[in-house]
């Protein structure tokens, strides 16, 4: 009995013994880095806030070659057709882009315990030039709606083709043809319109055809145009469609670059 | 097992001396690893594709709370080959145990170092509390323009900043331009949208609010991974061959261990997921264990041997021994759950006819 007991005791004080002693992943170490001695401290973080002023440190390839400066302008991303995936490469390359929410209302969802109100932003992101990006959110507070529909713009911005009306002399103004955009049941026709027209459309659509860049052009609408979402999603498929259009001008042969990736994949590869 | 109730997220440090710590056992980045055995006794690690030696990525200390498994290191290798850098055999991961404090051998084969010119770092850790990391996914998944917002939370949202969106609403009430009627905004609460990779933004939300951290760790059956991207999330069905029970998520590396080591910039992947088994078999005596390791990536050309691809899903499932009668159970119950999926969507067009 004694020899059991005794057997039985040491074997308990192992386990006991173990929890405490053992540190590493699975049992949670703690920051070993403060015990050891001559070591600097680890940057404090802080409170944590969304988004915040932090550095971007890149996540995908294509941030990668952003951030090092590899890749000039964003128009090398649209012409390779490459998605983008993290919106500090927008931030990146336009500085001065403006925001401007169009739409902003409540919206309601019936649940067993009632209804349940959320806001809902579109907000429409450009530069004023030759980009435009779309987005939208909803979200229990207007503030927040607003915030993720910005990060939804930034992730679908495209770039606006501009062309003349007659005459090609000085910089391009409107449209460069008739293009049309359609989104449920709204149809939106763009047309080139002759310089000094200014933007001859409804409200919400000349908003984003002011934030586009484009300067004169004439419009027709179809359907149900007070749907908001889908009128304003029709106009920037139109938009979008401007550089699908293959004009006479197109027609002569280009040469076949590599992408970015093939590109700086060899000056990399060198730095090994 | 490790307490639900705590996730281990691991930072990279430099430092010049690897053995003087409080741990048993290193977890360290960058180096000749440190084995637990003799590397007489096993074959040195090769890539199953191009033959060629593997280089260590790091290797961590993982001890459980069982007898046999106390004294536990987990290796991960990968061959830096660029054929090989698309496929997923080219990552593999490897456990190490023993029940008393075993020595600690160094390996003398220097090709297994992944960046000479680089020191070693080791992998510091640091606790995050469970409940305020599911807090902090529901406000990513509130805030960031994700497909994932459609059910009712409480969301607490006291650390979010709003000054720059509280301006431009000021204006835009302000602002003295027509607006139409606001009520007339329609009442479809489902606006999908396509190309927008949710999952994505709320990883990349993470790897900003802890910033730089590589490893995240818990071993838990019910503890699930932050998956780098929407496509081609799999369902690792792997068994151990031991004990013939599903392996379960251990931790996760992430992408930003490539700014530390430049040689890594060609790799495909955007985060590796490490699956092993949940008794920690001693599997028929061998020294070197090999886990299930799973590299995600968004791109279409990023192979893995042996994934299957169903038809009917657009789910992605790693697996080698599957029988016929589970693959049926499956698509039944995808089935089921598409014929709800319906129901709910006659029945909301029925209330939209009042």
């Amino acid at each position: 009995m004694a020899e059991q007991e005794q057997q039985q005791a040491p074997a308990v004080e192992q386990e006991q013994a173990a929890p405490v002693e053992k540190k590493g992943f699975g049992r949670g170490g703690r920051g070993q880095r403060e015990r050891r001695e001559g070591g600097a401290p680890r940057q404090n973080r802080g409170p944590r806030r969304f988004g915040g002023e932090q550095e971007w440190t890149p996540l995908t390839k294509l941030g990668r070659l952003v951030k090092a400066g590899k890749i000039k302008s964003l128009e090398t991303i649209f012409q390779f057709s490459i998605p983008i995936k993290e919106y500090q490469i927008v931030d990146h390359f336009l500085k001065n882009l403006k925001e401007e929410p169009l739409a902003l209302g409540p919206v309601q969802k019936q649940t067993c315990a009632g209804q349940r109100t959320r806001f809902k932003a579109y907000v429409v992101v450009g530069d004023n030039h030759q980009h435009i990006g779309l987005g939208w959110k909803s979200a229990k507070e207007v503030q927040g709606a607003i915030k993720g529909a910005v990060i939804n713009a930034k992730l679908n911005l495209i770039p606006v083709r501009k062309g003349y009306w007659g005459n090609k002399i000085a910089q391009p103004h409107t449209v460069p043809c008739k293009v049309t955009g359609k989104e449920g049941s709204v149809r939106v026709r763009l047309v080139p319109a002759p310089r000094g027209t200014g933007i001859v459309a409804a409200i919400t659509s000349k908003k984003v055809l002011q934030m586009a860049g484009i300067q004169d052009c004439y419009t027709q609408s179809k359907g149900s145009t007070r749907t908001r979402s889908n009128f304003l999603k029709a106009t920037f498929h139109a938009l979008k469609e401007t550089y699908n259009f293959l004009t006479p001008d197109l027609w002569g042969h280009t040469k076949l670059e590599s992408t970015p990736f093939q590109e700086h994949s060899e000056y990399l590869a060198a730095l090994k | 097992m490790n307490n639900k109730e705590e996730i281990v997220i691991g930072y990279l440090e430099q430092t010049d001396d690897i053995l003087n710590i409080d741990d048993e056992l290193p977890s360290y980045a960058n180096g000749l690893p440190y084995f637990l055995e003799n590397e007489d006794k096993f074959e040195s690690i090769k890539c199953q594709q191009c033959g060629n030696q593997m280089k260590m990525l790091l290797q961590i200390y993982a001890p459980l709370n069982k007898k046999h498994a106390s004294f536990r290191e987990i290796y991960v290798f990968l061959c830096l080959n660029e054929q090989c850098s698309k496929n997923n055999s080219s990552v593999r991961v490897f456990r190490m145990q023993s029940q008393q404090k075993p020595q600690l051998l160094q390996s003398k084969n220097k090709e297994y170092i992944l960046s000479p010119q680089n020191k070693s770092f080791i992998i510091d850790t640091e606790i995050i509390n469970a409940k305020e990391n599911n807090n902090e996914l529901q406000v990513a998944e509130e805030l960031l323009p994700t497909n994932f917002d459609d059910e009712d939370k409480d969301v607490d949202l006291k650390n979010v900043k709003f000054d720059n969106e509280n301006k431009i609403y000021e204006n835009y009430l302000k602002s003295t331009e027509e607006k139409e009627d606001i009520n007339e905004l329609d009442g479809l609460e489902k606006d999908q949208q396509n190309n927008i990779d949710g999952c994505f933004l709320i990883y990349q939300h993470f790897l900003t609010q802890y910033p730089n951290h590589i490893v995240r760790y818990c071993f838990d059956s019910q503890s699930k991974p932050l998956w780098f991207s929407d496509k081609k999330q799999p369902q690792i069905e792997s068994k151990c061959p031991h004990c013939k029970k599903n392996k379960i998520f251990e931790f996760q590396i992430n992408n930003s261990i490539l700014t530390y080591f430049p040689e890594l910039y060609n790799l495909e992947w955007g985060a590796l997921y490490i699956y092993s088994c949940p008794s920690s078999c001693q599997v028929g005596g061998q020294i070197l264990i090999e886990e299930t390791i799973y590299a995600h990536s968004d791109e279409q050309e990023f192979i893995s041997p042996n994934l299957k691809v169903d038809p009917n899903t657009k789910l992605v499932s790693i697996n080698t021994n599957k029988s016929n009668k589970q693959k049926q159970q499956i698509q039944q119950q995808q089935q089921q759950q598409q014929q709800i999926q319906q129901k709910i969507d006659e029945k909301d067009e029925e209330d939209d006819d009042w």
